[in-house]
């Protein structure tokens, strides 16, 4: 029943929001300045969501590489380049994302079986 | 002469003869994991049928929808992974393109002149969240590849 | 009437992207099925097949690189009594010259050849045909002045030539300095998607894999055949590429054969590079189409992959030529444009950077096992956008020679900083 409720709340506000945005949209008063800013800060938010992991990974780059080609003859010895990037590094927010989020689904069932 | 990088030999395990013992993410099944890509196809084809039949979205958003689920499932389904992670990882493609989808339509809908700027920027956009999220899926599957 | 003829040319543009995007699908799919195979396989080595080997190195002004290479190639595994080293000091104003000369001095396996700056100074193929000269192997490889290869690359290379169709070997080239900036970090994933998918799918499919002017060599044979490189193209490497094939030989990519390079590391250094690429490859196409049409050496399958790899540096001023075309469309209302314009938009995904469309990147770095390289993919729409004027001023430039007989062979080559020597400690 709360789940049902909880559901029923969460229609209602979607609802909601869809007809105020249409309200506020296809108002004859919103200035062209007002459909400006929402068209603009749409883009933003747009381009900001797309390039998200870019600008992660550009400001703290975890594999900026370069790819290690070891040779036959021995393992070759990495060295820390940058001490920083040590195995026992402090978690940084995407790090910490993509590990929540790639041990949440390993819990998942196992389809196959 | 010592090449020197960040990482242990461990975390970055390249193809080829020298790493041939190691465990990698980077591989594929040894079946290609053909089962899991024939599930895939047939999940997307109906999560794409459902979409159109609701009219949630229009008939080209739907079809771009599609054509991103074809793409993605051929791309990501035969890698290493469970087939649950990479259902849930395609829901979620799906769960947010579809919204993406809606709300450009329900701006464009609005003002003649947003729609036509929106026609032009769309599949732009669209193939932003796109790869995003394809960029992504990789990265969480070789994370759960590796842990599996 | 006006309608109807832009309609189709729309159309036509539309169906040349679709055309690309679906070869590199088939790629990148292959690649897939195939890379569990091709691990396994590459741990076998067939070391029987040990030829004279001569690797030719042309060097303009390379102080800052040559002592790298020159160190690596006195660490290679292959046996000194069958290797030969060719420096070409090609009329180099710097310290290059005395650089190779020491090294020289004590290694009787490498041997220079100086060419003044009258004698010199002609463009690479130019230096390669007089190192050429001098080579005595039966196998002959080339690379350039910045890079540095696995010590067994030599092994890796010549071990393809035990198949006797097998005409020349193209290695994988990896981006030594890729941390520096944001610039060599998208060439590194160009390289990623070109030569760990591309490359390799065209190989393992028997298309026309291409021979990318290093890390990789001929048969002295077929050099001679050929009549050596052609000194009045700039993209020589893919001229001999073409001709090879129609002279009835293959091409192999060998994966594991790696050397490192020196990405250009400047936006405008980046410039100069692909505007070199481009209309060099652009001149090859316009000399080579008829030929590759009606080759009888190439099956369909070979020909329809030739004509499309041979065009492949059309394909953005064609991108630019649907989005102007596509004006006209939306101010007649024409009802294609809606249906076309997404497929053109695809073609900004599809031809991230050097022509590989996004799966075939992301694919290439999750099979190297790369963790987030991957992220900076959609940052690569930036290199292509950038790539759409490059390629159609190389394509107005050429036309232009031609027009004017103007013949613009030389050495243009990216300056190397050494910079890539941080990552590489004695």
């Amino acid at each position: 029943m709360v789940q049902d409720n909880t559901f029923w709340r969460w229609k209602q506000l979607y609802y909601e929001l869809r007809q105020d945005t249409e309200k506020m949209l296809m108002n004859p008063d919103t200035t062209p300045v007002m459909m400006f800013v929402t068209l603009a800060s749409g883009v933003v938010v747009f381009i900001l969501i797309m390039f998200l992991p870019a600008i992660f990974e550009l400001t703290n780059p975890k594999d900026s590489g370069p790819r290690k080609i070891t040779d036959e003859a021995f393992d070759a010895v990495f060295q820390m380049k940058i001490p920083s990037l040590e195995r026992s590094e402090e978690t940084r927010p995407d790090q910490t994302l993509v590990k929540k989020v790639a041990s949440a689904l390993s819990v998942l069932p196992d389809l196959e079986s | 002469m010592v090449i020197v990088g960040e990482g242990c030999p461990e975390e970055h395990n390249h193809m080829g003869c020298f790493t041939s013992g190691k465990a990698s993410a980077g591989k594929t099944g040894d079946n290609w994991n053909v089962k899991h890509v024939a599930f895939g196809i047939a999940f997307s084809a109906v999560l794409s049928y459902a979409f159109l039949v609701s009219n949630y979205l229009s008939i080209e958003n739907g079809v771009i929808l599609m054509a991103f689920n074809f793409v993605f499932v051929s791309m990501t389904f035969p890698l290493n992974g469970a087939l649950a992670t990479k259902v849930a990882l395609l829901l979620a493609c799906e769960v947010v393109g579809s919204l993406w989808t809606k709300i450009f339509s329900l701006l464009a809908g609005s003002n003649e002149g947003i729609a036509s700027v929106f026609s032009f920027l769309g599949p732009f956009v669209n193939l932003g969240w796109m790869i995003t999220f394809y960029s992504v899926t990789l990265t969480i599957l070789a994370s759960t590849g590796r842990e599996g | 009437m006006i309608v109807e003829i832009l309609e189709t040319s729309f159309l036509a543009l539309v169906g040349i992207m679709m055309a690309y995007l679906v070869r590199h699908y088939v790629f990148t799919l292959t690649v897939l099925k195939n890379s569990r195979r091709q691990q396994l396989a590459s741990c076998s080595e067939n070391t029987a097949f040990k030829s004279h080997v001569s690797i030719l190195i042309p060097a303009c002004n390379e102080e800052l690189v040559i002592g790298r290479i020159l160190r690596r190639m006195l660490e290679l595994t292959y046996p000194c009594d069958r290797l030969q080293i060719v420096v070409v000091d090609d009329g180099s104003t710097d310290g290059t010259g005395r650089i190779v000369d020491q090294y020289a001095e004590n290694h009787p396996q490498i041997e220079v050849i100086h060419r003044s700056c009258s004698e010199g100074r002609r463009g690479k193929a130019s230096a390669l045909n007089a190192g050429l000269k001098k080579a005595n192997g039966e196998i002959v490889l080339c690379f350039d002045a910045d890079y540095f290869p696995r010590r067994n690359i030599v092994e890796q290379l010549v071990r393809e030539f035990a198949d006797p169709k097998v005409g020349a070997v193209q290695g994988r080239v990896t981006v030594l300095n890729e941390p520096k900036n944001i610039v060599t970090r998208l060439v590194a994933l160009e390289r990623i998607g070109g030569y760990r998918v591309d490359q390799e799918a065209r190989s393992s499919l028997g298309l026309t894999t291409q021979f990318g002017g290093t890390a990789g060599g001929f048969r002295r044979s077929l050099l001679d055949t050929l009549g050596g490189w052609d000194e009045t193209m700039l993209a020589e490497d893919t001229d001999i590429t073409f001709r090879a094939y129609l002279a009835g030989h293959v091409i192999r990519y060998v994966n594991e054969a790696e050397c490192y390079e020196e990405a250009v590391e400047s936006w405008r250094a980046y410039w100069r590079q692909r505007y070199r690429w481009s209309r060099g490859h652009m001149e090859v196409a316009f000399k080579h189409f008829g030929a590759v049409l009606k080759s009888r050496q190439l099956g369909t399958r070979s020909k329809i992959d030739a004509f499309l790899l041979l065009n492949i540096y059309f394909v953005p001023v064609l991108v630019l030529l649907s989005w102007i075309l596509s004006v006209p469309l939306a101010l007649s209302s024409s009802r294609w444009l809606s249906v076309g314009w997404c497929a053109v938009s695809l073609s900004i995904y599809g031809f991230v950077g050097n022509s590989a469309p996004f799966f075939e990147v992301g694919t290439g770095a999750y099979l190297d096992g790369r963790k987030r390289a991957h992220w900076l993919i959609s940052l690569l729409f930036l290199t292509f956008l950038y790539n759409i004027p490059i390629c159609t001023k190389a394509l107005a430039d050429l036309l232009l020679s031609k027009i004017l007989h103007r013949n613009t062979a030389a050495w243009c080559k990216t300056t190397h900083s050494g910079d890539g020597n941080s990552y590489i400690m004695n």
